[in-house]
């Protein structure tokens, strides 16, 4: 799905205007002037007459669509002269000196890409491989391997949560636990996770004062940005090693919930879990990420399991099970 | 008609400044019939972002630059070359969420068979992971999972061209003896699925990985590949005349059984939304439906609702009633 700003970018003249400002920025080393700008970019006024006003809030809207493509102006303020500037950092522009891709590679990448071809971030990498192909020899037009990765992402929280991590903007949700009532969250969201094809939100719960992470279909909202539009609020971002420790926890977490099952030979669980044996019934211990969405996992195994323990993964099925029959009377 | 999608604003933008990174690399001349194929963008609208490019003016100060001149040959308009490049930039760079998606991607690729241990995909997934390319952390991340075994065993049998058998349990329950020529590897995070030749059903079909076992790459060439089945879905699920259909109501947890929407429909105020799906066999709805634990719903047909509550109840222990369903 495309933003309004990408929607809008496809009005015409939109493309030439945006170059415009990208060459004159890049061509003038040290940046422009708000002055200089806006008499480079005749586009801004109306009708001759320049309205600074008007004219810069057209430039904010660019610029904002500028940054959703990659291109970032910096605003560089001196307060000796009371001027400001606006600056394309040129190593913020460009690849690192001397990078090629063999035709190989761009075969693998766009096999990467092609992985998202189904979800919602299709557009943004199919930008990201137009890039890369500037970078590489073209490959031989054949699939040379047989193999599909595709990743989905169905959760209409994917992109906004997505673009408020690139932002590093708090944002505010209604969630609801399996057991328990919707309640709001305000969080400051660090990563998105795909586990067994869910999407898993990493982030700092400020409520809590802790990491928590959220699995996105129990979201009951739209995620809400904190702050106001002209003035959105900022968290500072994460250290890589907190972010990795965060995840060390999640997969602690789930290597410690625990399962004991008794599973039939040759059904659906014997097989998934690959079991091996002479038996006709074979007990296994089984670890899980969350006790609601392995319930389910379950429930799609019956009658061919039996849960030994914990208790309490029991009484979760069963539960699962009255709603279930309960809803089809 | 060309083979390449039209591109929309963004896209082009996207393309004129990468054209330039592009050009100002390769040194001097290229033809456009070569950077349509590389970049898969229509010949004339490689065309059209040239003149865009020609006729971009900077009014900076007191004179008028031209920041991009790329030359048309006047003998061989396919020949293009930079003259005047006053920006000289390169190509430019992904952003975060860009490199993010592509990184995963390429993570994700790195744990199938085969090429795990490719050297030049480890030096792209390096290139991407470091600070020039991204300076912030990941955003996005794909649990390696478990790559079932057998899919190695997969990947040599196509690239061999050969045959395989296997023992394949259907949904249904029913264990098989097939004969099989592999054609493409699905590989998502939910699980991985064999699409193949069948010899027995004359016909391709969808095997999950994790319901195969003894798989054996026998001496008989495949008569199949991939190239035989340019349009070959993507979807997992491929309808059949036979298939049965039921109206349902899902809450978000249960939204990916209607993944074969185009586009949802409004869910109502509590995130909830009917839709129709398609089944193979109605026998395998009760267990699909209740592996959602009260999230998806049966509206109808009355016998589809019946053997769901069936279902539940045997699973309880409760008495099954018998009342008579009428079609």
């Amino acid at each position: 799905m495309l933003s309004e700003q990408q929607l809008d970018a496809r009005k015409p003249g939109k493309t030439e205007r945006l170059l415009k400002i990208t060459a004159a920025l890049l061509f003038s080393k040290r940046g422009l002037s708000r002055e200089e700008l806006l008499a480079a970019i005749p586009e801004y006024n109306s009708g001759g007459r320049i309205d600074p006003d008007s004219a810069l809030r057209k430039f904010e809207h660019d610029k904002s669509d500028l940054r959703e493509i990659g291109i970032k102006i910096e605003t560089v303020i001196s307060e000796e002269i009371d001027e400001t500037r606006y600056v394309i950092a040129a190593n913020n522009f460009s690849w690192p000196k001397d990078t090629i891709l063999t035709a190989h590679q761009l075969q693998l990448l766009d096999l990467a890409a092609a992985a998202w071809s189904q979800a919602s971030l299709a557009h943004e990498v199919d930008l990201a491989l137009t890039k890369l192909r500037a970078l590489g020899i073209t490959p031989a037009d054949a699939d040379l391997i047989g193999v599909a990765p595709a990743i989905r992402t169905w959760d209409p929280a994917f992109t906004p949560l997505l673009q408020a991590i690139d932002e590093a903007q708090p944002v505010e949700f209604e969630y609801q636990k399996p057991t328990a009532e919707v309640s709001t969250r305000t969080v400051e969201p660090w990563l998105l996770k795909n586990i067994g094809g869910n999407w898993l939100l990493v982030s700092f719960d400020r409520r809590e004062g802790q990491v928590r992470n959220f699995l996105l279909k129990r979201i009951r909202s739209k995620i809400r940005l904190l702050g106001s539009a002209t003035k959105p609020e900022k968290f500072a971002r994460p250290t890589k090693e907190r972010v990795a420790e965060a995840l060390a926890d999640l997969e602690r977490h789930t290597n410690q919930q625990n399962a004991t099952v008794r599973v039939r030979k040759d059904s659906a669980a014997w097989f998934a879990w690959g079991i091996e044996s002479n038996d006709d019934w074979e007990v296994t211990n089984v670890s899980y990420m969350d006790a609601s969405l392995f319930s389910q996992q379950l429930i799609g195994f019956l009658p061919d399991v039996e849960i030994l323990a914990p208790e309490s993964l029991r009484t979760l099925v069963n539960q699962h099970l009255e709603q279930v029959y309960n809803d089809h009377v | 008609m060309s083979k390449f999608p039209a591109l929309d604003g963004t896209e082009k933008f996207n393309f004129a400044l990468t054209l330039i990174g592009y050009l100002q690399n390769s040194e001097g001349s290229s033809s456009i019939s070569e950077i349509s194929g590389h970049f898969r963008v229509r010949p004339d609208q490689v065309r059209e972002v040239i003149h865009s490019l020609n006729v971009l003016e900077l009014q900076l100060g007191t004179g008028i630059e031209l920041p991009f001149l790329i030359d048309v040959d006047e003998d061989n308009p396919d020949e293009i070359s930079l003259s005047q490049n006053l920006v000289a930039t390169g190509v430019p760079r992904l952003t975060a969420r860009q490199a993010s998606a592509i990184a995963v991607g390429l993570d994700y690729l790195a744990q199938l068979p085969g090429f795990g241990s490719d050297p030049e995909l480890a030096k792209l997934r390096e290139l991407l992971a470091s600070g020039e390319v991204i300076e912030t952390t990941r955003l996005l991340d794909v649990a390696p999972g478990s790559i079932e075994a057998s899919a190695d065993q997969l990947r040599e049998a196509m690239l061999g061209r050969r045959q395989i058998t296997c023992e394949y349990r259907n949904n249904r329950g029913e264990l098989s003896q097939r004969n099989l020529q592999p054609l493409r590897l699905d590989i998502r995070p939910e699980g991985q699925y064999l699409r193949a030749w069948c010899n027995e059903n004359k016909d391709i079909r969808t095997f999950k990985l994790d319901r195969m076992r003894s798989i054996h790459v026998s001496d008989l060439q495949a008569q199949y590949s991939l190239e035989d089945f340019p349009r070959l879905s993507s979807e997992v699920y491929i309808s059949q005349k036979t298939d049965v259909e039921v109206e349902v109501e899902l809450a978000p947890e249960a939204y990916e059984l209607a993944s074969h929407l185009q586009e949802l429909p409004k869910p109502d105020d509590s995130g909830w939304i009917r839709v129709k799906i398609r089944l193979g066999h109605l026998e395998n709805l009760p267990r699909l439906i209740a592996s959602f634990g009260g999230k998806a719903r049966v509206v109808g047909p009355d016998v589809a609702k019946k053997m769901v509550r069936d279902f539940a109840a045997r699973a309880l222990n409760k008495p099954i009633d018998s009342g008579v369903i009428s079609e």
